[in-house]
């Protein structure tokens, strides 16, 4: 072999081997979990199930709605962007925008996301030693007569001293008509805006507003488990610090001064995340499940349960969908199916899953609707 | 026999030694070639292999394999013999302490020098590899105990997450939380791990993020601004975590388990919450392949610290993927009542009480 050769043979090994290495480091690093992925942004690829109608929902602080396969954008994530509602008529939606960690606003959006109005200010000239001038507005619901109900952490305590400041702070349902500007002032001196319900101080709060036709409501409190000043029966197997939560129905809010309605659920079911079918004969709900003989803390089940407005009873509770922690049902426009939230397999991002006939027993198994996504965790609204 | 040297034969002879030569002699310099390739191939994908390992090893060495100083606590009369550790490679049970806290020293003395305030939590965890079983067991922060140096001198009374603070001595934190716990819970801790605030957030990150369900919302108007680049200690942040199940990110998780203030149960309540956030991380790093602990390794480099060497990760976390959820005990301590020391609010324990439930699931040292 000539000496050109044999060079150029060491030259094709070496740049052989420079690649092998460089092979082995890509092979390396090709291992990565895909569970341990960042969620994608939504696409039409995100689609697995066409559904009717259009759902509309909250991704990464954007909101999205979802048409048969076509996913279209109408505001732009990483905006704090949550809890979409539909305003009765299919007019528009409310949905709650985030700054995080300093306070949250109500606005009215047409359907193709253009904001309409800005309905609450919750700003309050917050310093870093000072958080507490800022509020937190959650759970829009608009009932009859476009009254408007939701979340607000008023009171609070201690607010004007800044040693005492800021420990107590609770979400407490209140009313208004939508378009009334709401902000803390009008919520401290009641202009224009009522209370509703008064939260077990340092629970975290009532939450999730669901007006009835009939001008009741339907919400959440939450109550320490094992104590008996809050909860009728405490809950057994739970944990000292644990807290339940218990579906309640006031048929006349803010009439009996009491603000806390009449149970529908038991301590023991720690039930939350109502939604009501259109013609309010059921409510889907989230539920924990007792797993080992204690309220599990990794798990949460979609129940559904036949409701009578009425009378303000609830039917046994049918868990639809177990072993997964199931999150925010939202009814189909005609009441028979469900759409929900839950983690897919292996990265644990929020997804959308459907289930037909939902009152119908055996149920059926769900299917997932999205892939890839990162829901946030707040209910869907689902528009014919 | 005669050879025969005529000119002729001279190039037969000289062909017949070529020829033999290039049967003998070659055959070792292509062997050697050969294995010169190959070594070559060998040390590059060595050398491809070091390349992307590197970050891991660096964290790794400065990370692990610490020795814990503190002492073997004073032995209660007629207690049993406390458990091999984990080193044994055995599937005997074992005792490891999780410390979460800040450690940017944030916090000055009075002439400047930067302290560590304390441990924001403390959690005993058994583990027993044979029967497939966890328990985690919270120690309120705020529980009024001798503190032990990390010699294991009873040095005073205080907070009992002081005692990572203030370890004295000039040995670590951890050494005189370890010594503290060790004496005051009559227990033996086989290994620690410490994880700092950021470390945590990165962990979570790294690893996608993680499941919760949130009991209940966890609301704060004084939460701790301390990451994400504040730079005054005192600066207070609003936290709202709603309830309900939910992806979590690194610093939704942190805000889940450190906000204390409007909860019900107090300290109880953020202990409960920290265990959970454990155990859903668990799940996630049960699906941790090699491909990913080179980010993790960069993702917490500096930010954690543990005595557990690292040839035994591996066997740590084959034992959390054989663990169901099922099979983790939670344990909560309740055995003590509000009172105030050095001006402070403090638990006072009821430490026969406490060492009764310690030991139920922790054997006496």
């Amino acid at each position: 072999m000539s000496r050109s050769r044999r060079l150029l043979t060491w030259i094709v090994l070496l740049v052989l081997m420079v690649a092998f290495g460089a092979g082995v480091n890509r092979y390396l690093a090709s291992g990565s979990t895909v569970a341990f992925a960042p969620a994608e942004k939504p696409t039409q690829t995100a689609v697995k199930l066409s559904l009717p109608g259009t759902v509309y929902f909250a991704d990464g602080g954007g909101l999205f709605a979802l048409t048969g396969a076509h996913i279209t954008q109408l505001q732009a994530e990483g905006q704090g962007w949550t809890q979409p509602v539909l305003i009765p008529g299919g007019a528009g939606l409310l949905a709650v925008k985030v700054t995080a960690n300093y306070y949250s606003d109500l606005y009215e959006l047409d359907l193709s996301g253009k904001v309409e109005a800005q309905l609450s200010h919750d700003s309050g000239k917050v310093t870093a030693t000072q958080p507490g001038a800022d509020d937190w507005i959650y759970y829009p619901a608009v009932g009859p007569g476009n009254t408007l109900y939701f979340s607000y952490d008023w009171p609070k305590g201690n607010v004007d001293d800044l040693a005492q400041c800021c420990y107590q702070v609770d979400l407490s349902i209140w009313k208004t008509t939508l378009g009334t500007d709401i902000d803390r002032t009008a919520v401290e001196h009641s202009d224009g805006i009522t209370q509703e319900s008064w939260a077990n101080y340092y629970t975290g709060g009532d939450v999730s507003p669901l007006p009835l036709a009939s001008g009741g409501l339907i919400y959440v409190d939450y109550e320490a488990a094992n104590d008996n000043s809050e909860v009728s029966t405490p809950v057994p197997g739970a944990d000292p610090g644990d807290e339940v939560s218990q579906i309640r129905m006031d048929p006349t809010p803010n009439a009996n001064g009491t603000g806390h309605g009449t149970p529908l659920t038991q301590p023991g079911d720690d039930c939350a995340q109502p939604a009501l079918n259109p013609d309010e004969t059921e409510i889907a709900m989230i539920c924990t499940p007792v797993v080992n003989g204690a309220p599990s803390s990794s798990e949460s089940d979609l129940v559904v349960a036949s409701f009578d407005a009425a009378t303000g009873t609830l039917g046994p509770l049918n868990r639809i969908a177990t072993g997964t922690m199931a999150a925010s049902p939202t009814w189909s426009p005609d009441g028979t199916d469900l759409v929900y939230l839950a983690p897919e397999a292996g990265d644990g991002y929020f997804e959308l899953w459907y289930v037909k006939d939902a009152t119908t027993l055996p149920a059926l198994q769900a299917r997932q609707v999205t892939s890839d996504l990162d829901l946030d965790g707040s209910a869907p609204v689902w528009t014919p | 026999m005669s050879l025969d040297r005529s000119p002729e034969a001279a190039p037969r002879l000289r062909g017949s030694r070529r020829r033999r030569a290039s049967r003998r002699h070659p055959r070792v310099p292509r062997v050697r070639t050969i294995l010169l390739v190959l070594l070559g191939f060998i040390l590059s994908g060595v050398g491809g292999a070091l390349n992307f390992f590197w970050p891991t090893i660096t964290a790794a060495v400065g990370a692990t394999g610490h020795t814990i100083q503190a002492p073997t606590p004073t032995s209660l009369p007629g207690s049993p013999t406390a458990a091999p550790s984990v080193a044994a490679g055995s599937q005997a049970p074992f005792t490891v302490l999780l410390m979460g806290s800040d450690n940017d020293g944030k916090f000055t003395t009075s002439s400047g020098t930067p302290y560590f305030c304390c441990a924001q939590s403390l959690i005993l965890v058994r583990v027993n590899p044979a029967a497939g079983s966890v328990t985690m067991l919270s120690i309120p922060r705020d529980l009024w105990v001798p503190i032990y140096s990390a010699k294991g001198e009873e040095r005073s009374d205080g907070k009992v997450s002081e005692a990572f603070g203030d370890a004295g001595d000039g040995t670590s934190g951890a050494d005189a939380q370890i010594a503290t716990i060790e004496q005051d819970f009559q227990v033996t801790i086989d290994h620690y791990v410490w994880i700092g605030l950021q470390g945590l957030i990165n962990l979570i990150d790294e690893v996608g993020g993680i499941d919760i369900v949130a009991s209940h919302p966890v609301m704060d108007d004084n939460y701790p601004y301390d990451v994400a680049g504040s730079t005054n200690p005192y600066a207070a942040d609003r936290v709202a975590v709603l309830p309900g199940a939910q992806h979590m990110d690194g610093l939704g998780a942190l805000e889940y388990v450190r906000s204390r203030h409007d909860d019900i149960s107090e300290d109880i309540g953020r202990n409960v919450r920290q265990q959970q956030v454990l155990v859903a991380l668990r799940q996630k790093l049960s699906q941790l392949s090699l491909g990913d602990i080179n980010n993790l390794a960069s993702a917490l480099s500096g930010e954690v610290l543990t005595d557990v060497p690292l040839t035994q990760f591996s066997l740590l976390l084959g034992i959390s993927k054989d663990v169901g959820s099922g099979s983790i005990q939670h344990v909560y301590l309740t055995q003590y009542s509000d009172g105030t020391e050095d001006g402070q609010d403090v638990l006072e324990p009821d430490m026969s009480a406490i060492l009764a439930v310690v030991h139920q699931y922790f054997p006496s040292s």
